[in-house]
């Protein structure tokens, strides 16, 4: 029955004025796996989960999911179909409490009649999955960064979705909960989600992800297990920025956001020449100004 | 032929006007996220103090220009970057709204203050001279006009892309961060964007005066115009700016020669620009759904049921008591402030909770009141109908705006509230021009309330009822909702939530709330009209709901109040009336980061009187109540901030 | 389920009061003042009388296309008015041109009854009038008679009608300074109507509760306080009435009297007279907004009907600054005469677009708003040439009338430097035409019978100060001069007499 994985991106590409945030990328996330996307800031990793989200319209490509083109859905479209995902950023709703938040979730997906209906997800069994039921009943724009992005995690588990797209999610976490973190990512996913990660920390990334995708420059430069990634010699380049295959295998892989080579922006420069600059950043900031709520 | 090279001439002086003003406005938006709705305000206050420098003082002209124009709107421009409009690009647009419109009526009240209404003249430079050309004569002001708007033009494009500055500028206009990674000044660059732009509003300001008039509103107002040619280049693009200013210039030039129009299409005409205003945004692109990390808002806290029953029963016993104290006149008076008051709640709804921003509260109220004095229905049915034609109608206006967000959504609300007042309340079978409709009052079961004393106690039974249902909702599912659709709309999209459908919805809501209090503002008036909905005054309504607090109950209550009690105080002390202004609009400015206004310092206040002095206040004799209007609305506001 | 079935189409004073541009609007408050049909006025009429009933042109005459007033004139110098009952009417008082008369000067001077019921105390002028029963009520003790002024004060236009204020503030300094009521002195309470409907109504609430009678109001929104005033009774005597609302209150009576519909003559008489070879070449342009996107095609289609052409009938929006182009099309079209209605800033404006485009019409026509100082000053040579039509002395031909002295001299006592208006001049009116009722009833004086006096006031004149105004009948007047500006000055065009024709329905 498996005729194609859960997401499909297909040939995606997405522009900014002149710069180019993701450059014909084409990747898939499978059911019941954990998916990596790596790369260096910049690389159009969160671009490309704006774009599977549906916050970010392709320029051209499309993006399919369970089997259906939803290039076109609205993005709340999208999240009753099964894609759950969290923030780089956080967007946690600040003036909530943390139980709050997941109730919001909750609420959404019990639509209209919502009020009336018996809840469907145990809130607070919720919290504590993800491991922050003590703080329930603390403001969401007071709790430490690394809860929040669990809080982030739990309010998507509220919609129960079949694929789950995180952004960054063990930023904040010191070592022990990361590791109980992987736990949980493993858990879900051997409930039958898909999960697609964006993901810093390497040893994470190597240690629960099934497979990798890596994005340098808005394109997809390598895939597959990690163990084929740490060796890929494009990979070694572009976070690294030397092309010594035979180099000694990593597994500190750090993103370059330091070492980025920034284009000095001189009064002949012409706005593209801040082009690499602009990808040396995070792309998911652009400017239109009625986007400005 | 030559006609036409006239009429070109002439379209090219207005078109000019505007491109100087919407560069400006352009200049300050691109390089600080700030729409500055005050910025024909500045121009207004600019000419003022040209006119000031140059007739009053009698300095020769060139000097009171460059004094104007390179020294005091540089030195406001500066003032506002620093003081006023300091990391508004990075608030949400309510906030950079709120602050941009307390400068607009700022201005206002400066320019009353120190300058009083009296007669006052400018020339137009080199007055007399004019130039021929074929048939056509033009003078020298607009000669100087269009050669300034080209000037500006090209000055700006020189600036932006041949300095570095400018680069900076620029890349500021993409991404502020970028400007910061290059060890650029992004405080420096909005502190010259806004001296410059407010030199460019000076210089609009200045060209216009001669021809306009040294006018409070009339120039504030006219920059509306240029609005919709900044919003042809998106806020960003200088030169469709200018070529939507120039092609506006035209047509209004050409269109007393070659077009004829009557009636209704004549009426018509005079919205255009709110028209073209309204019809640019809607053409928009999507706006994305902006991403980036949304602080949670303190909130006012909610009052537990128990004691918003007991205030409001105090609430409605004091009021009751005023009724059978007070005169007529005064009873109008707290009747009017109940009213504001239940529109203020609109505001709770919309701004408060949901964070949207909107310019057309009282024209809702307005179709409410309509709607019910047209019905002649003076029933709790009629009322009813009346709250859901308002509703429909702010769902009509969030409709078309659907794809929009924030600041887009304001300003479409603001040209909706221009084309109501304009157009529709003025119409024949709407109030008609300066006319009234005669309401009736409510009757319940038959039994009309027709005395004004019950009238108020009725209406404050109302307000205290739907203060009720807002604070049910905010309690509820929905209430949940709208404080996450508040703080992020992108994490509500991606959880499943139509956004857009819901903030639908909510400009329904709001509207209809705000039209039951126009409704019941008919009945108590018995009779209104097209006067006591002009838009400028939503514009107060933002301020004082900011002021008082937004996100509150109590807030909405206490706005009402000030609302009503401005004219009143503005009257009594016609001297300091300006400073009215001014105060509120500081006010405003200081409180706009932080909504919940004096309600949530009156709570905090109320919190430690409670823990500290309510003990020995007990000790002592209760205090007498107050008696006349003004003592008593004060004590009816102190009454509500503590309920909570 | 009342409707506002007719517009207030030939109100007056027309005050744009637009939405956008709220200020833009108010400013273009003003009167537009139908001109009468000049019937030439032989100024022969060597008798002073102007009031009378012989000049009151048929009574009910409402709707026809034309009442004529006859060629009756007046001088404008010191008159003598005599009460004669009219059309079952009564109750013109009569004010002795000399002295100190005009005030009436309380129940013993020189003020005719107006009568309580048709006429039947309408005695000649200067009949003394008993005290006896003087009853004290709302506003009346036994040493004052306390009445109310409601005025434009604050608001986006400050100080907006205050002129009128200033007025009856000064004739109640006149007045106290040498006569009185029945042994009752005038006190005056003022209140600001701040441009808003609602507090126009809150002040005759307080009004109903606190003064005899209003006097001298003048409000751009004067709609909100007519149901307020007609249901308690309360006598409203205006400066004028800017809507209808306020025109249909039965116990409210405009000084200066204007009729919804009723459009006059004059202008179209002006024109056919002096300029006779320009009436096929008119133009009219107004102020694209409320009342004057209204009167403007109405005035123009009223004066059709009098045998004018008009090539352009055009509105310019309130906040267009750039009357260049529209200045061009009339100098293209041809046209000779151009009439305007806006206000005074509004047709500075027009007048210099014209010069700039150096297009010079024969004659440029306009209403009394361009009648204040502001318009010369600013106006400068564009405005040299301007012919406006008035229905009250100049105040430079103040010398030729006691009143307007008075006005202009009181004036200056309550409120120095202040500039007198039109609006000022019908306050006063207003003020006068309230003392003299009040002390022709004497004893009789009450709410109900000062209500009953001025609906039988016709042909009022205020000692002439104006041109007759049909106080009770609220229509139009008909008389009116025309003056020129000529260097910086107002000087009168043909006699200093007014010239009374018939008005026109401009439907």
């Amino acid at each position: 029955m498996r005729t194609e994985p859960l997401l499909v991106v297909d040939d995606v590409v997405v522009r900014f004025g002149g710069v180019t945030a993701v450059d014909h990328a084409s990747f898939v996330a499978r059911s019941g796996r954990v998916t990596g996307l790596i790369g260096p800031n910049g690389a159009g990793k969160t671009t490309c989960f704006n774009v599977i989200s549906g916050l970010q319209k392709p320029t051209s490509g499309r993006v399919r999911f369970g089997g259906r083109t939803i290039s076109h859905t609205p993005v709340h479209r999208r999240a009753r179909r099964g894609i759950g995902r969290t923030f780089q950023r956080l967007e946690a709703f600040g003036s909530l409490t943390v139980g709050d938040n997941v109730r919001v979730a909750r609420d959404i997906r019990a639509g209209l009649l919502g009020a009336v209906r018996p809840s469907r997800g145990d809130v607070g069994g919720l919290l504590e999955r993800v491991g922050i039921a003590a703080y329930a009943d603390e403001r969401a724009d007071s709790v430490p960064t690394g809860v929040a992005r669990l809080l982030e995690l739990a309010r998507c588990l509220a919609g129960d979705p079949k694929l789950l797209l995180l952004d960054e999610p063990s930023s904040g976490q010191d070592e022990t909960e990361t590791e109980a973190f992987g736990v949980l990512l493993r858990d879900l996913a051997a409930e039958g989600r898909g999960i697609l990660m964006v993901e810093h920390d390497m040893d994470l990334v190597m240690s629960v992800c099934d497979e990798l995708h890596v994005l340098d420059f808005g394109e997809v430069i390598a895939t597959g297990t990690p163990a084929e990634i740490r060796s890929d010699p494009a990979v070694q380049r572009a976070y690294l920025g030397y092309s010594d295959a035979g180099s000694e295998t990593r597994t500190d892989l750090q993103p370059v956001e330091t070492t980025a080579v920034i284009p000095a922006v001189t009064p002949s420069t012409p706005r593209n020449s801040a082009e690499g600059a602009l990808r040396a950043m995070s792309t998911d900031f652009h400017g239109d100004p009625g986007g400005t709520s | 032929m030559s006609s036409f090279i006239a009429y070109t001439l002439f379209g090219l002086f207005s078109g000019a006007a505007y491109a100087i003003a919407a560069s400006g406005l352009v200049l300050t938006y691109s390089t600080t996220r700030v729409f500055n709705i005050a910025h024909g305000a500045l121009g207004m206050v600019l000419s003022f103090v040209f006119w000031d420098f140059s007739v009053r003082q009698g300095m020769p002209t060139l000097l009171a220009l460059a004094l104007v124009l390179l020294v005091v709107a540089p030195a406001i421009g500066w003032f506002i970057a620093r003081f006023v409009a300091r990391d508004l690009g990075d608030a949400p647009a309510s906030v950079s709204l709120v602050v941009t419109v307390a400068l607009l009526v700022m201005c206002i009240g400066v320019a009353t203050q120190v300058w009083p209404q009296e007669s006052r003249t400018i020339l137009p430079f080199f007055a007399g001279r004019t130039f021929g050309i074929g048939s056509a004569t033009i003078t020298a002001h607009q000669v100087i006009t269009i050669l300034a708007s080209v000037v500006v033009a090209t000055g700006l494009y020189v600036l932006l892309t041949r300095t570095r500055i400018g680069t900076a500028m620029r890349a500021s206009v993409d991404n502020p961060e970028l400007l910061r990674l290059f060890g650029g000044k992004p405080e420096q660059v909005a502190a010259l964007a806004w001296m410059i732009g407010v030199s460019l509003a000076g210089l609009a300001g200045i060209l216009l005066v001669s021809t306009v008039g040294l006018d409070y509103y009339a120039l504030t107002l006219l920059v509306i115009n240029a609005y919709a040619a900044a919003m042809l280049g998106r806020l960003t693009n200088l030169p469709l700016t200018f070529l939507g200013a120039m092609g506006l210039g035209l047509l209004t030039s050409y269109f007393p020669g070659y077009v004829h129009l009557d009636g209704f299409l004549a009426q018509v005409q005079t919205v255009l620009p709110a028209l073209f205003l309204f019809a640019v945004v809607v053409a928009l692109p999507q706006a994305q759904l902006r991403i980036g990390q949304v602080k949670g808002i303190v909130s006012a806290p909610l009052p537990s049921p128990r004691r918003t029953m007991g205030w409001s029963a105090a609430l409605l016993l004091l009021v009751a008591l005023l009724a059978g104290a007070l005169s007529e006149a005064n009873l109008l008076v707290v009747g009017r402030a109940a009213a504001f008051g239940i529109v203020m709640l609109s505001m709770v709804l919309l701004t408060g909770y949901g964070g949207h921003i909107s310019l057309a509260q009282l024209a809702f109220a307005g179709v409410g009141a309509l709607t019910y004095a047209k019905l002649g229905e003076p029933t709790l049915a009629g009322l009813a109908v009346s709250v859901l034609v308002s509703a429909a109608v702010g769902a009509l206006v969030a409709l078309p705006v659907l794809r929009l967000t924030g600041l887009y959504l304001a300003l479409a609300t603001l040209a909706f509230a221009s084309i109501m007042d304009k157009v529709v309340f003025q119409a024949d079978w709407a109030f008609g021009f300066n006319g009234l409709l005669p309401a009736g009052r409510l009757s319940f079961l038959g039994h009309s309330v027709s005395s004004t004393g019950a009238y108020v106690v009725v209406m404050t039974l109302f307000l205290v009822l739907v203060a009720w249902a807002v604070l049910v909702l905010r309690r509820g599912v929905v209430g949940r909702l709208l404080i996450a659709t508040r703080d992020s709309a992108a994490a509500c999209g991606t959880l499943g939530l139509d956004v857009r459908w819901f903030r639908v919805g909510l400009f329904a809501l709001s509207a209809g709330m705000a039209g039951l209090g126009g409704a019941l503002y008919a009945g108590l008036r018995q009779n209104i009209g097209s006067g006591d909905f002009i838009y400028f005054n939503s514009l107060l309504l933002l301020l004082f709901a900011v002021v008082a607090g937004v996100t509150s109950v109590s807030g909405a209550v206490l706005g009402g109040i000030g609302l009503t009690a401005l004219p009143e105080l503005q009257s009594s002390y016609p001297s300091v009336a300006g400073m009215f202004f001014v105060a509120i609009a500081v006010f405003a400015i200081l409180l706009a980061k932080e909504p919940n206004g004096i309600a949530g310092h009156l709570f905090r206040l109320g919190r430690w009187a409670q823990d500290r002095v309510a003990p020995r206040i007990r000790a002592n004799l209760p205090r007498l109540p107050g008696a006349g209007g003004e003592d008593d609305l004060a004590s009816e506001s102190e009454g509500v901030a503590h309920a909570h | 389920m009342p409707r506002v079935a007719v517009r207030p189409r030939a109100v007056r004073v027309l005050c744009l009061v637009t939405g956008a541009a709220l200020a833009l609007g108010l400013a273009a408050c003003g009167s537009q003042l139908d001109p009468d049909q000049v019937a030439d006025a032989n100024g022969g009429t060597a008798a002073n009388l102007q009031a009378g009933g012989d000049v009151v042109p048929g009574a009910g005459s409402g709707s026809g296309t034309t009442t004529t007033g006859g060629g009756t004139t007046t001088s404008g110098g010191t008159s003598a008015a005599s009460g004669t009952p009219a059309a079952g009417g009564t109750g013109t008082t009569g004010s002795t041109g000399g002295g100190s008369s005009t005030a009436g000067g309380g129940g013993d001077a020189a003020s005719s009854g107006g009568g309580h019921g048709g006429g039947g105390h309408g005695g000649p002028g200067g009949a003394p009038v008993s005290c006896d029963g003087f009853k004290t009520g709302p506003g009346v003790t036994d040493s004052e008679i306390t009445i109310g002024n409601s005025s434009d004060i604050s608001g986006p236009v400050p100080g907006l009608f205050e002129s009128s204020q200033d007025a009856v503030k000064a004739y109640v300094a006149y007045f106290n300074s040498t006569s009185d009521i029945c042994g009752r002195k005038l006190r005056l309470v003022t209140y600001d109507s701040r441009t808003d409907a609602g507090a126009d109504q809150q002040n005759y609430a307080k009004g109903c509760d606190e003064v005899f009678a209003m006097v001298g109001s003048m409000s751009a929104f004067d709609s909100g306080g007519a149901s307020t005033a007609q249901s308690c009774g309360l006598p409203d005597i205006r400066s004028a009435s800017v809507t209808k609302d306020r025109n249909d209150c039965t116990t409210c009576f405009p000084a200066q009297s204007i009729d919804t519909g009723e459009f006059e003559n004059a202008p179209a008489e002006f024109v056919k007279k002096n300029y006779p070879q320009d009436v096929g070449h008119a133009a009219m342009l107004y102020i694209n907004a409320g009342a004057g996107a209204e009167n403007g095609p109405v005035e123009a289609s009223a004066m059709t009907k009098q045998g004018l052409h008009f090539d352009v009938v055009q509105g310019i929006d309130v906040s267009e600054f750039n009357y260049a182009p529209y200045a061009q099309a009339l100098k293209d079209k041809g046209v000779k005469v151009v009439f305007w209605v806006g206000n005074e800033q509004y047709s500075v404006r027009l007048a210099q677009a014209m010069q700039q485009v150096g297009y010079k019409p024969d004659l440029y026509l306009r209403d009394p708003t361009d009648y204040v100082p502001d318009f010369v000053s600013s106006g400068g040579s564009a405005v040299d040439g301007t012919v406006v039509f008035l229905n009250f002395v100049p105040f430079e031909e103040a010398g030729s009338n006691q009143e307007m002295q008075l006005y202009l001299s009181w004036l200056q006592q309550v409120s120095p430097g202040a500039d007198p208006t039109m609006f000022g001049v019908f306050s006063w009116s207003a003020a006068k035409l309230f003392v003299e009722k009040a002390a022709g009833l004497g004893g009789g004086l009450d709410r109900a019978t000062l209500v009953d006096a001025l609906k039988k006031t016709d042909n009022w004149t205020a000692g002439g100060m104006t041109a007759p105004q049909h106080v009770g009948s609220k229509r139009t007047g008909d008389c009116w001069r025309f003056i020129q500006l000529d260097s910086g000055v107002w000087k009168p065009v043909g006699s200093a007499k007014y010239t009374c024709a018939g008005t026109t329905n401009g439907g």
